[in-house]
């Protein structure tokens, strides 16, 4: 199977694995005796992580499978979804064992070291309690998919590689990013409106109204908010927080994204709404301010959407606002109907109470 | 020739693409974190910088925003190159600023042509 893999890049690959094989072996004992090694397991999850991707790089996608078995493993104990006892700890050390050995299999060229790969499947599938039946099947996928990897072509067989049709190929044109995909969409409502269609209470005659931008509706203790998009990293459903002491009741803990540590805000109880409402439909909001210098992240009741304002007015807010949501307000717009409050992002995250916190 | 940047925490995954692209005739040179990513950004000016994500310290997510805010490297395009392959990963990249987005394992042709578009 290494016909075509650099035996140089394989050896250098094996010392640089068997540099991190006594650190995630030494993490994987800390397991089930000392709940407090956060940080090592976290450790050895990036270096677990860096031998996946080595691994793919170098087109060794069975061990990028096996490898991935333990970094998702070593993942949900980290993160506290996976139990910490002794079963886990049996099954990673096996898992390692594996690994090491499929490594020496390939240095010494000894064919397609296919026991291996079944071996750890059947482990990683009991250990997950997963039908037996499926096994086979799992252990053809992985195998199938070495057979497509570079390390496993002929010498010779390049015009085969250079075919391959490219995966991402046309997922990465230039122009097909999220903005790109979200003013294509603007565009094609904007089409249906000059289309005859009736417009939109803030389009302009003529059907090309200056756009004031895409503000993200939410909602608090029943009342809807709009915040620019522009401050918007991401939306997601309320992940793991964890619960940080001394602190005010407004901050729901720590919660990590994307390897960013961010502060968990309660934005109902920050602004002195009614008692938070915890429920399904709750999202966070990852936003920023000051370019990126400021982050954190927003759990709200319910986003409604994205909507596209055009030529805004804002008016001060008349109308009542629950607690003291009033100060971080730049005024209200009407959509569709309905009174929206447009939430000052930059005032809220720049106020000393939530700096304090971010 | 135009000059690139590889940042990975992996030797082997750097000498990797040192290899790979030795044969395209550009100049390439190597970090083997954010810090040093950011640094060599500044004082190399690369054309192009091929960026892990997940590594010690400063993430390649992170290494992207703060290039891309900077008016002296915000020119400098920078392909995302990792393992982590969701939808969700993708669009943070490139929301990121992110010029692309090379999910491993890759194809060497797909890199190749990844870089192309993007030089």
């Amino acid at each position: 199977m290494t016909k075509n893999l650099d035996k140089k890049m394989l050896n250098g690959f094996t010392r640089e694995v068997h540099g991190y094989l006594p650190q995630i072996r030494a993490s994987i004992d800390t397991i089930h005796t000392d709940a407090s090694q956060g940080e090592v397991l976290e450790e050895a999850v990036r270096c677990v992580h860096i031998i996946k991707g080595a691994a793919a790089i170098l087109g060794l996608s069975a061990l990028c499978h096996m490898t991935s078995y333990i970094e998702e493993t070593l993942t949900e104990i980290v993160t506290g979804q996976g139990q910490r006892d002794a079963a886990c700890g049996v099954w990673l050390h096996y898992a390692i064992d594996k690994l090491d050995q499929y490594l020496e299999s390939l240095l010494v060229d000894d064919g397609c070291p296919q026991a291996i790969v079944t071996d750890v499947v059947q482990a990683f599938r009991r250990f997950k309690s997963l039908p037996a039946a499926d096994d086979a099947a799992a252990v053809e996928a992985i195998l199938a998919g070495e057979g497509a990897t570079r390390c496993e072509q002929e010498p010779g067989d390049e015009a085969s590689e250079t075919s391959t049709p490219l995966r991402h190929n046309a997922e990465m044109a230039p122009d097909d990013t999220l903005e790109a995909l979200i003013t294509t969409i603007d565009d094609a409502v904007r089409q249906v409106y000059d289309q005859g269609a009736p417009s939109p209470p803030h389009l302009e005659a003529g059907g090309r109204a200056d756009r004031a931008g895409r503000y993200v509706f939410f909602t608090l203790a029943g009342r809807r908010y709009a915040v620019s998009v522009l401050h918007v990293l991401e939306i997601s459903r309320v992940s793991l927080v964890t619960p940080v002491p001394n602190v005010p009741s407004w901050v729901r803990g720590i919660v990590n994204v994307r390897g960013e540590i961010l502060s968990v805000i309660d934005v109902r109880t920050f602004l002195g709404c009614e008692e938070t409402h915890q429920g399904e439909e709750n999202r966070m909001l990852v936003v920023k301010a000051r370019g990126d210098e400021i982050m954190t992240s927003l759990v709200v009741d319910q986003v409604m959407g994205i909507v596209p304002l055009y030529t805004i007015h804002l008016e001060p807010s008349t109308t009542p606002t629950p607690g003291n949501a009033a100060s971080y307000l730049s005024g209200v717009y009407e959509h569709e109907g309905q009174v929206v409050a447009v939430f000052d992002l930059e005032r809220f995250l720049l106020s000393p109470e939530v700096r304090q916190f971010e | 020739m135009s000059k690139i940047l590889v940042v990975d925490d992996s030797p082997t995954a750097r000498a990797f693409m040192v290899d790979t692209l030795s044969s395209t005739g550009h100049h390439i040179l190597t970090a083997v974190d954010g810090e040093e990513a950011l640094h060599k950004a500044s004082t190399e000016r690369p054309d192009l910088i091929l960026l892990d994500v997940v590594m010690p310290g400063k993430n390649g997510f992170h290494v992207c925003r703060q290039l891309k805010a900077e008016a002296t490297t915000k020119g400098i395009k920078i392909i995302l190159v990792t393992s982590k392959n969701q939808q969700s990963d993708r669009a943070w990249g490139l929301k990121q600023g992110a010029d692309a987005y090379i999910a491993k394992p890759f194809d060497t042709a797909e890199l190749f042509v990844t870089i192309a578009q993007c030089l």
